[in-house]
């Protein structure tokens, strides 16, 4: 056996493994297929305990699917999900229920927020406000901080555990989702700043202002749009840890 | 590394234990993790990585390194593990002879499991490559775990003995010896004699590379016509056996319970510690009276 042939003979016990036709292996392949399914599955339960519930009965059929359709990339079980919202939002049966793949993408969210590494709030480095150039400096945010849209108040419907959601979607809202402390936080973002928001991580403070001042010109219904009190509010609640060059 | 005076008995530490654990550290002398469950750097973690190392020794234990995959470990979990161990101070970390990956159609699938390898050379170069790549990266010696696998029709050309200590003289690298796996690979195999094939199995390797041993349990139901090493019992009195056994081949060397599944209270993982240290200590004790 050359190495080509090792890595096929070990592709085949992959292909074997994850295959869906239980008939077509040994009782061996069979064992590791069942540690698969059952390690995945305790893994999906874990991270998507919410979207799961709202799956109820179909929830292990939903899991199954998505091991099949999708793999399984990462060495890390709790990466498992990366793409489990996406599977959801796919299925035909379910699209008429998009809140649970919005669900699944919150939750994967949250997951998100819990695992990002620690950092130090650096609260001097504000002041680089006023000793550097706007346009070399970057807002430093907060541990997992990211944007997370819906038609559904899905955060809501996180915290009250809700089985039975009201199915009417309303207007599409967008949180910003961040971890303060040990738990995940979020906020409504408001419509004036949703585009400072989508920008935060991205641009420069010097593009940041000028975009404030640009959505000012452009809608008479922001006219409160102040950029350093959104600065200021950022930091109020602990979204943002520091400046950055 | 040479062998203990005095027994070094270690628990698999695993989450729902981590508060009883913490506030009952007696009996214990090292504690294991599984390497990727601490792989995440947030808060809470760091902390609790600080409130174990100041209470014991730990060890590391990967087991979804792979190194038998023909497709190299990931610069991502390397790193990981290099922090971890930065981190931990590892008095012991291990991985397993097994692969766990392949690259299908351009994609890569990872079973996230122990899948057995071919005893044969080429086996042993790509896992000799992987552990050489490991132990460079960590500046150490890292030690390899034998397998319970359940595939009968695998050719191999090596005996699992053979290649075992290949790879320990290509490597430099130790031997975890799991009691537990090899006795249920005797009973699947449905050997007439498990304790005595074990024994014999043991002592085809060298026992100065041997320096830690598993001890676990698992449920007597057949899955699919085969036992399972499923670490859901105590240790079992076959495998205790076989402990005593191998202590006069190895000598004392650090030995861990390990129970993943159907978790007991953390007491009843404390007695299995302290049979185990009962049996090193009579050991020693022999081996005191004969000198």
């Amino acid at each position: 056996m050359n190495h080509t042939d090792l890595a096929y003979w070990q592709a085949q016990f992959i292909t074997s493994v994850f295959s869906q036709d239980p008939q077509a292996s040994s009782s061996g392949i069979a064992i590791y297929r069942n540690n698969l399914v059952l390690t995945h599955r305790a893994s999906i339960l874990l991270t998507f305990s919410r979207t799961c519930a709202l799956l109820g009965d179909n929830a292990h059929i939903a899991i199954y699917r998505y091991l099949t359709e999708f793999g399984k990339s990462s060495y890390d079980w709790a990466q498992s999900g990366e793409h489990f919202a996406q599977c959801l939002a796919q299925q035909p049966e379910l699209a008429e229920q998009s809140y649970i793949s919005d669900m699944a993408k919150y939750e994967w969210c949250r997951h998100q927020i819990n695992r990002s590494p620690a950092k130090p709030l650096n609260q001097s480095s504000i002041g680089m406000l006023s000793t550097h150039d706007w346009s070399d400096l970057y807002l430093d945010l907060a541990p997992g901080w990211s944007l997370f849209s819906s038609d559904y108040d899905i955060p809501r419907m996180f915290d009250a555990f809700l089985e039975n959601p009201s199915s009417t979607p309303s207007t599409h809202r967008t949180w910003v989702c961040w971890r303060s402390g040990d738990a995940p936080q979020q906020l409504l973002v408001p419509t004036p700043s949703l585009l400072l928001y989508q920008h935060a991580s991205s641009i420069s403070i010097q593009q940041l202002s000028d975009l404030t001042e640009q959505i000012k010109n452009t809608d008479s219904n922001t006219d409160e749009l102040d950029f350093m009190a959104w600065l200021a509010s950022l930091m109020q609640t602990k979204q943002l840890f520091g400046l950055r060059l | 590394m040479p062998t203990l005076t005095q027994p070094k008995i270690g628990v698999g530490l695993r989450h729902p234990h981590y508060e009883a654990a913490l506030a009952a550290p007696l009996g214990v002398d090292f504690v294991e993790f599984h390497a990727e469950n601490l792989f995440v750097q947030n808060d809470l973690q760091q902390q609790f990585i600080q409130d174990v190392v100041t209470r014991w020794d730990v060890s590391l234990h990967g087991t979804t390194f792979g190194l038998g995959s023909v497709t190299p470990p990931t610069t991502e979990a390397l790193q990981a593990l290099t922090q971890l161990v930065t981190a931990t101070q590892p008095i012991l970390i291990s991985e397993h002879v097994c692969f766990n990956r392949a690259m299908l159609h351009g994609k890569l699938f990872h079973g996230g499991d122990l899948y057995p390898i071919p005893y044969n050379n080429t086996s042993l170069d790509v896992l000799c490559q992987h552990i050489d790549i490991v132990q460079h990266q960590l500046q150490r010696p890292i030690l390899l775990e034998n397998l319970s696998a359940y595939l009968d029709d695998i050719e191999h050309e090596y005996t699992e003995s053979e290649f075992l200590t290949s790879m320990i003289q290509r490597t430099g690298c130790g031997l975890l010896l799991d009691l537990n796996n090899i006795l249920i690979n005797e009973y699947n195999q449905h050997s007439v004699s498990p304790l005595n094939n074990a024994m014999t199995f043991i002592r085809n390797l060298p026992n100065n590379a041997i320096q830690e041993i598993h001890l676990a349990g698992f449920t007597p139901n057949k899955v699919n016509g085969k036992y399972v090493d499923d670490h859901a019992q105590p240790v079992y009195d076959e495998c205790w056996q076989l402990y005593a056994q191998t202590l006069a081949y190895t000598g004392v060397v650090p030995t861990l319970i390990e129970w993943d599944n159907n978790l007991p209270d953390w007491s009843v993982l404390q007695a299995q510690a302290e049979q185990a240290r009962k049996i090193a200590l009579a050991h020693l004790q022999t081996t005191d009276t004969l000198a």
